[in-house]
């Protein structure tokens, strides 16, 4: 059995995106566990606790994360991230995934230095298989 | 001694002399010669001091007088001894002569002495042909001076004539004593018209003339400068501006005796100032507008990303996915999923037609309306709403009860905020709503829609309350659309619309409607 990327983690608050999301990752046969946050307040929880159970195996490999959310957006959440991040034993890899074409934001994800590429919705299978091909070296 | 006063006693007989004519042998001719001489020579001595005295009387600033005194008194005892010396051919006064003889003696040698002494002084008196050439020499320097005054003069007059100033001169009597040339330039009356009369004989009644004699009054009062400006109709250039300064001139006691006036015509610069300012206020509205323009912009741009650009990249997606499932019952899901994003898509685009029209029509209809009038009708339309929720709906516009609005913005307002306050009410209470209005000193019109319903957290939703399609409560008649619209038609029409809040406890909306105008 080919080797899969363990855990990946989508924090969005379209659903209809949530679904998209999932079949196209899950077409790519490359994952092996896909979450769901609909805002980054829930995704920063999730980490918090796997962090304070000493979990890190519940830790997502790859997170991609909107920046338009309700009540924790996705700059926010970066904000929180950074500041676990020390406690984190792991690399998680971050894609910000947005509508938007804004170069604003493009400029401002990239200057994060956890931010590992913007990628404009929607996204292609192909550019997924290349991310996960990529971190399964 | 005795031998003196037997002299003194004796001093007109003539005993023991013999009269000249027995006296040796005088022909006739001779002695009357003699005679007529010794009496001519006398009376001339006599007239000389005379004169003398007349002269010396005439002319008070004489130097010496004292000198001429004695020479007076010299000449007449001279004089005197030649009668008596006369007088020897019948009478033989011969005492009498030698006492003349010594007092004249005594007098010739004091003025000797004093002529002597005076001498020196007199050498250092001018005399009158070195007065001449002084007098002479003063004349020239003085004519040479008058002509420097009299082009000095000149080129101040043509200086102070040809300022465009007017520049007069106001005497105690606050009457004018010189007017410019300039003058000229504002009225077709005469420089001899204003010298020797008042103002208010020149201009009797106006409140400009009033304004000039308070202020050259207070400048003659207090001696300090004065400097204003003011408007005035003139007879040759119209309506113009002017900005006058007296300025008081002392006089050797420190007293103002005369008030200087200068009026400079600053009409041109006052219309540049306010072509100038009129040009700044364009601009800052046209700036003013370029920014709401650029905020609608943004806000569009934001929309196009965020509510255009999601759906339609969803919809790629779906097609995509559903090109290469055969499953029919995932296919089936695919085409739900499909249905869903289209409508959300069509709604969308619905209320962005919505938006555009609110912001293309920036002049729309103005009119007078009356808060209260407008929010019974709504709530009128509202009723079956606001009994099912036995809400309570409270206002008070005394304070400004009419607006210059377009009627149907402010309906589709009052409608967004009270069914979205009706909407968003807690089950826990009764529901409240309470519209005011205030009006604020600069104009500024500001009306409070205050609810206790459920609230929300502002720190989450702080900077998405007024986005489209966010909605806060898991409400299923939330479309996350009224207050979108409400703060469009507000910004679009100058103003602004914030809330505040916390959850549980109610919402209060603050809209300023006419920001922009009292800015």
């Amino acid at each position: 059995m080919r080797k899969k990327v363990e855990n990946v983690c989508i924090i969005d608050d379209d659903l209809i995106y949530q679904y998209l999301a999932k079949e196209e990752i899950e077409y790519t046969n490359l994952v092996g566990k896909v979450m769901f946050f609909d805002d980054g307040e829930k995704a920063i929880h999730f980490i918090t606790s796997a962090l304070d159970k000493d979990d890190i195996a519940a830790l997502p490999d790859v997170i991609f994360l909107d920046i338009n959310m309700p009540i924790m957006d996705g700059w926010e959440f970066l904000e929180a991230y950074l500041l676990l991040k020390p406690r984190i034993g792991k690399n998680i890899v971050i894609y910000v995934v947005s509508s938007s074409i804004d170069m604003r934001d493009l400029d401002r994800a990239r200057s994060i230095s956890a931010v590992s590429d913007y990628i404009i919705k929607p996204i292609s299978n192909k550019r997924l298989v290349s991310i996960f091909t990529g971190l399964l070296g | 001694m005795e031998a003196i006063i037997k002299f003194l006693k004796s001093l007109f007989e003539s005993s023991g002399f013999m009269p000249r004519w027995d006296c040796g042998k005088w022909t006739k001719g001779h002695g009357w010669v003699y005679i007529l001489s010794d009496i001519n020579i006398g009376i001339s001595y006599f007239a000389i001091p005379l004169m003398i005295i007349f002269f010396i009387r005439r002319r008070k600033d004489l130097p010496f007088p004292r000198v001429f005194t004695l020479f007076s008194l010299f000449i007449i005892f001279c004089g005197l001894t030649h009668i008596v010396d006369a007088m020897m051919f019948w009478l033989p006064l011969y005492r009498l002569n030698a006492v003349l003889l010594t007092i004249t003696a005594i007098i010739s040698t004091t003025t000797v002495v004093v002529l002597y002494k005076v001498l020196p002084k007199a050498f250092s008196l001018k005399t009158p042909s070195q007065f001449q050439k002084i007098i002479d020499e003063q004349t020239e320097a003085l004519r040479i001076s008058n002509k420097k005054l009299e082009e000095s003069e000149q080129q101040f007059k043509a200086l102070i004539n040809n300022n465009p100033d007017i520049i007069m001169l106001m005497g105690k009597d606050l009457e004018y004593k010189f007017v410019n040339e300039s003058i000229g330039l504002i009225t077709s009356r005469k420089i001899e018209d204003y010298i020797g009369k008042k103002p208010s004989d020149i201009l009797p009644g106006q409140p400009n003339t009033e304004l000039f004699m308070q202020h050259l009054n207070n400048v003659f009062e207090t001696g300090k400068k004065a400097h204003y400006e003011v408007a005035a109709t003139t007879e040759k250039k119209g309506d113009c501006h002017y900005v006058i300064d007296l300025i008081p001139l002392l006089d050797e006691h420190g007293r103002t005796n005369n008030v200087l006036t200068i009026t400079k015509d600053i009409t041109l610069i006052r219309n540049n100032e306010m072509h100038l300012e009129s040009t700044i206020d364009r601009l800052e509205k046209l700036s003013k507008r370029l920014e709401f323009k650029r905020n609608v912009l943004q806000d569009f741009a934001y929309i196009v990303s965020h509510n255009l650009r999601s759906p339609t990249g969803n919809l790629m997606s779906l097609l995509e996915i559903y090109q290469r499932t055969s499953d029919p019952e995932k296919r089936d899901i695919l085409l739900t999923k499909f249905f869903q994003v289209a409508n959300q898509l069509a709604n969308t685009v619905q209320n962005l037609s919505e938006v555009v029209n609110i912001n293309q029509s920036l002049e729309v209809q103005k009119d007078e309306i009356r808060f209260e009038s407008i929010l019974k009708n709504i709530i009128t339309s509202l009723s079956a709403q606001i009994t099912l929720s036995n809400a309570d709906i409270k206002y008070n516009f005394g304070e400004c009860p009419i607006i210059h609005y377009p009627k149907v913005y402010m309906e589709s307002i009052l409608l967004n905020l009270l069914t979205n306050a009706i909407k968003y009410s807690s089950p826990d209470r009764r529901p409240e709503v309470v519209f005011t209005t205030h009006k604020q000193e600069n104009g500024l019109i500001i009306m409070e829609c205050e609810d206790n319903g459920l609230g929300m957290d502002l720190n989450k939703y702080g900077t998405k309350v007024f986005t489209l399609n966010k909605t806060f409560h898991n409400n299923p008649d939330a479309r996350g659309i009224g207050l979108f619209i409400t703060k469009h038609q507000i910004r679009s029409l100058g103003g602004s619309i914030t809330v505040e809040s916390e959850p549980d406890k109610g919402a209060k909306f603050i809209i300023k409607f006419n920001e922009i105008e009292v800015l």
